[in-house]
């Protein structure tokens, strides 16, 4: 999900250790990290629940309590005497914190803006939830203000720019604009500063003004956002990784009104595990003693007492919602390599549905009669399925927004994907006699989803010599063989006089009922397919047989 | 060279076909004198040259033929002629005035280009104007009736045409047959008209003292015919298929089409997270599908509120709104869990009290560009077990008698993430042939917030992995969309060894 790209010096200097590559590879392997080491470099892969893991940093926290040596950080404190007002607007939630650094910001810089694009696409999901900015705190004139802004007083030179731009330039000259401008609110919002200059247009850029540079030494955090969640989730991972570098601290937010209070809370989530639904969830006795130490290195505040582990969750950790989460977390402390298999045990009777088994029977008889069967797509258009065969577009499920050219429908018939099959093999050996057993996917009102999967035998045989009867005859011997059918019509359907030549095709009726298709294609056909030797060709509707 | 022994393992269409290429004669001709279908020709042609006899040699020739677009532009002319035309009798024209010719905009565009290059004429913005040579048009357009009437052509036109789709251009090679001089002094051997007996007839049988019987080369290599074969995909899945059935597992379906609520909402994927985009959904344009209002309701309140037991919270939930307005949407399954859940529904959570074990094999659908690696529909394999008291060495157990029957024996786990199972186990076996270890599943214990809906308490394992990688794998691919139909060689589903896939 998240790519950290860092290296075993970087790595072993953060966490104040030696370890080596090898160790590396272990610990990631036992937690379940992805992890790529190509020479000395790490590159590590994070999960989507980790919101946290964003950084070297917060990823040094965390290797840090698997090798049971926690790196200890200052606890953010809460800061009241800052002033800072945030009114109701499209993005109403609003969070801010102060980062005080130790010494200059210096090459730091490049690094606190990777951290920022990656908070805003993963957790702010391209700053549409939540978005953050980052200030050189010493240059703003406090109190400041986030609220709405008519667009034609907004004039400031944006980050990285060197003159003044308006509302409209913004958006439709700078990289900023033109990326995030699908999202920007209605009424613009900004950050104005006590000598009524705009700091920032959140989401979309900050004023160059207030940028952090090398010798910055105090950063104004702020996160807004239109999820609650997000914002809160977002200040989280922030903190948590940027407690590594300088002392956090959380500024107090005058709202204007109470339903846009993030109520951002730091005190950590309670939750109660019994120790009997660990080891029945694992299968293995453990000691108590045991996990409360396990837990401990994952940061958890635990007391143990009868049978009973009374928790406090990590405040960063958004993902543990459920008893199973603080069992995957004892779990990734405690090596799922050291939990043995267990023999297989309750045996039932197992069984294959009835179409899985007429399939297997009707491909040994199309293999018998000398057929290769194809697996052929799902995925198709309507050029292939319908206008290639002559055939009208209709009744069947097309698809928005598919990012392939060849796809924009679920295929109605085998025959054309076969067709289609064909036409990319042109240049291999003749005669290609092919099949193919498959479900197509037809309108059905009855199902919940209008549609339904129905199963179909597709048989096309192309060749100097194929022709009409040697479809017809292993039709015959399927229908007979396997359906016990001895009897079919072929009758002419108009509909499908463009598909095949006249007085060579048909339905196949049996008691009346529709059961299949059959004909020799029209030279039209073949040509659309670029195929230069007859063809003929059936599809039987296999629901419709069985249902007989 | 033993002549009689070659002669006596020659077959009367041996002699034949040398006879006939005492001089310099092509298989065609050949086939129609003697006369013998192509293939016996060719195929004694081959064992003459193997021989010594004779030699082969091939002649390509090229041959021209006008498309159907070359054929409308045989019989209307050109778009560049047809544009001259109407500009040699006024001289100066507007791009506007081109619309009469019926042409669309891309010929149109292409036409004036080739004015342009060939100096006939000039744009000055919207204007095109007269101002050279018109000879090279013409000599265009009766290229295209040199072609027409089969005539040879060449030049730089041939592959503006070819491009242009005007003409097709197909290559036929000719071989040609002429004998050796051991092949000519065999002819001349007394033995080579002496009747040899080829096959054996009725008449033969019973007469067959005093013959003598044609040779065979026992040893020739004999082209192996087209044969009806099952297709490789669907071996490796029955295979599957009977590995499962044998540890007690029942076959599932559903249809391909599914909706969002029982794609994602019913296994509680985030809605304010990434997770839903991971697997690229395809949508159903204009389809709204049919839901349980009961369910929905109980789905939203676990998502939001979590769920109790006794005192004990098992679940605090989300703690953020869900969001049901698209559930409804109409969607391609983007996992085959989608079925498992159906079927929580329709049979296990209607007899809770019954252990029960089910399985899949079936497509699923991921809007991706395709790749080497990665296909826009591909076959899930997807286990489920529901019992009471299964725990994670259960579910390790399984992939262990699972893996083991398709020959995988060295398996490790390592902790992953999914969104409906906890914990969460990806499988690893040591692949011998790459000498390292590859992901050949995904597995987990579905979270409880999943189950509690359809009032199940008790667990469910379930693991399951893409069936083409793993297949490509077994066949040493290096590009899965060898698999992918439109993609796939006629030559390797004819001649893929299937005993790849049976240890």
């Amino acid at each position: 999900m998240v790519m950290i790209n860092t290296s075993i010096d970087e790595m072993n200097k953060l966490l104040g250790k030696k370890l080596t590559k090898e160790k590396y590879s272990d610990i990631a392997f036992k937690y379940g990290l992805d992890l790529d080491i190509n020479g000395d470099e790490l590159n590590f892969e994070t999960t989507s629940d980790r919101a946290e893991l964003i950084s070297k940093y917060g990823l040094a926290r965390l290797l840090s309590q698997l090798i049971h040596k926690p790196i200890n950080v200052k606890d953010p404190k809460i800061n009241e005497g800052i002033s800072i007002s945030v009114e109701k607007t499209e993005r109403p939630f609003v969070n801010c914190l102060l980062l005080r650094l130790k010494k200059e910001l210096g090459e730091r810089a490049s690094e606190l803006v990777e951290i920022q694009n990656k908070v805003d696409l993963v957790i702010g999901r391209r700053r549409g939830m939540a978005a953050i900015g980052l200030f050189d705190y010493d240059k703003i004139g406090f109190p400041i203000v986030y609220r709405h802004e008519k667009k034609e007083n907004i004039k400031f030179t944006p980050l990285s720019y060197a003159n003044e731009k308006t509302y409209d330039e913004i958006l439709n000259s700078t990289d900023a604009g033109i990326w995030y401008g699908k999202i920007s609110p209605e009424k613009p919002i900004i950050w104005k500063t006590s000598n009524g200059d705009i700091m920032a247009l959140p989401p979309i850029i900050n004023a160059d003004k207030y940028s952090i540079e090398k010798n910055t030494r105090n950063i104004l955090i702020d996160i807004t956002g239109v999820s609650k969640k997000s914002v809160n989730s977002a200040t989280k991972a922030l903190i948590f990784n940027l407690s590594m570098i300088g002392d956090i601290e959380v500024l107090k937010v005058k709202y204007q009104t109470k339903d846009i209070d993030t109520g951002l809370t730091l005190s950590p989530t309670k939750m109660r595990l019994r120790h009997w639904d660990l080891e029945n969830l694992m299968g293995k006795a453990v000691s108590a003693e045991e996990v409360v130490k396990l837990l401990r290195y994952a940061d958890y505040n635990v007391k143990f007492e009868k049978g009973i582990y009374a928790l406090e969750i990590p405040f960063y950790r958004d993902d543990v919602i459920s008893q199973v989460d603080i069992i995957d977390d004892i779990l990734r402390f405690y090596g799922v390599s050291n939990l043995e298999p267990l023999p297989v045990k309750t045996y039932f009777t197992g069984e294959k549905l009835k179409e899985s088994r007429l399939s297997d029977f009707i491909g040994n008889r199309m293999t018998g009669a000398g057929y290769q069967e194809l697996d052929s797509n799902v995925l198709t258009n309507e050029t292939i399925q319908f206008d290639n065969m002559g055939l009208k577009r209709e009744n069947y499920a097309k698809l928005s927004e598919s990012r392939s050219s060849e796809i924009s429908m679920t295929r109605r018939l085998v025959v054309p994907e076969i067709l289609r099959f064909i036409s990319n093999n042109i240049n291999r050996k003749f005669p290609q006699k092919l099949f193919d057993i498959g479900y197509v996917v037809e309108l059905d009102p009855s199902s919940d989803t209008n549609f339904s999967n129905k199963l179909h035998l597709a048989i096309v045989y192309s060749g100097v010599d194929a022709n009409f009867s040697d479809v017809k005859a292993v039709v015959k011997i399927v229908l007979s063989d396997i359906f016990n059918i001895d009897e079919f019509k072929v009758s002419e359907n108009e509909d499908l006089k463009q598909t095949f030549i006249s007085g060579r095709y048909g339905d196949i009726m049996y008691n009346d009922k529709k059961i299949g298709v059959i004909g020799e294609l029209h030279p039209r056909v073949l040509n659309k397919f670029n195929i230069s030797f007859p063809a003929s060709v059936a599809e039987l509707f296999l629901d419709k047989i069985i249902e007989v | 060279m033993d002549y009689d022994r070659i002669i006596e393992s020659l077959s009367e269409n041996d002699k034949r076909v040398l006879l006939s290429s005492k001089e310099r004669t092509s298989i065609d001709n050949i086939s129609n004198k003697v006369p013998l279908d192509l293939d016996t020709v060719r195929a004694s042609a081959r064992k003459l040259f193997s021989l010594g006899l004779i030699n082969i040699e091939n002649e390509t020739t090229v041959n021209y033929r006008l498309t159907e677009v070359g054929k409308r532009y045989f019989k209307d002319g050109l778009p560049e002629y047809r544009v001259l035309k109407l500009l040699s009798s006024k001289k100066e024209i507007y791009y506007s005035d081109l619309g009469a010719l019926g042409l669309d905009k891309n010929e149109i565009n292409v036409a004036v280009g080739i004015l342009k290059k060939e100096g006939v004429v000039k744009t000055s913005g919207n204007k095109i104007i007269l101002s050279g040579d018109e000879s090279k048009i013409e000599l265009r357009s009766s290229l295209l009736a040199r072609i027409d009437k089969g005539g040879d052509i060449n030049g730089d036109l041939v592959s503006e045409f070819t491009k242009r789709g005007i003409i097709a251009v197909s290559e036929n090679t000719k071989e040609f047959l002429y004998a050796t001089p051991e092949g000519l002094e065999l002819i001349k051997s007394d033995k080579f008209s002496a009747k040899l007996v080829d096959k054996l007839t009725p008449d033969i049988i019973e007469n067959w003292k005093g013959l003598s019987f044609r040779r065979y080369d026992v040893n020739s290599n004999i082209p192996t015919p087209l044969i009806g074969r099952r297709n490789i995909v669907k071996e490796f899945i029955s295979i599957v298929k009977e590995n499962l059935i044998s540890m007690g597992f029942k076959e599932m379906k559903s249809n391909f089409t599914e909706s969002i609520f029982w794609n994602f909402d019913v296994m509680m994927f985030r809605q304010d997270h990434p997770d839903r985009e991971i697997l690229d959904t395809f949508y159903v344009k204009d389809a709204k599908a049919k839901l349980e209002k009961q369910l929905i309701k109980k789905i939203k309140e676990t998502y939001e509120n979590g769920f109790k037991d006794n005192d004990f919270d098992l679940s605090l939930g989300y703690r953020s709104e869900f969001d049901v307005s698209s559930s409804d949407n109409v969607i391609l399954r983007a996992h085959t869990t989608a079925t498992t859940f159906r079927y929580i529904h329709n049979l296990i959570s209607k007899n809770k009290d019954r252990p029960a074990k089910y399985f899949s094999v079936s497509k699923v659908f991921r809007n991706e560009t395709n790749d080497p690696t990665h296909l826009p529909e591909f076959y899930q394999i997807e286990g489920i077990v529901y019992d009471d008291n299964l725990n994670l060495r259960d579910l390790i157990g399984y992939f262990y008698e699972f893996y083991g029957k398709l020959g995988i024996k060295q398996i490790r786990v390592k902790p992953t993430y999914n969104p409906y199972t906890e914990p969460s186990l990806e499988i690893q076996g040591f692949n011998e042939k790459l000498k390292r270890w590859v992901e050949i599943g995904n597995s987990g214990v579905f979270r409880p917030e999943t189950l509690i809906s359809f009032g199940i308490k008790r667990r469910v394992i379930a693991w399951g992995f893409a069936l083409e990688r793993a297949l490509a794998l077994r066949l040493n691919l290096e590009d899965i969309r060898q698999l992918y139909n439109p993609y796939t060689d006629l030559n390797f589903l004819r001649g893929v060894k299937t005993a790849s896939i049976l240890d």
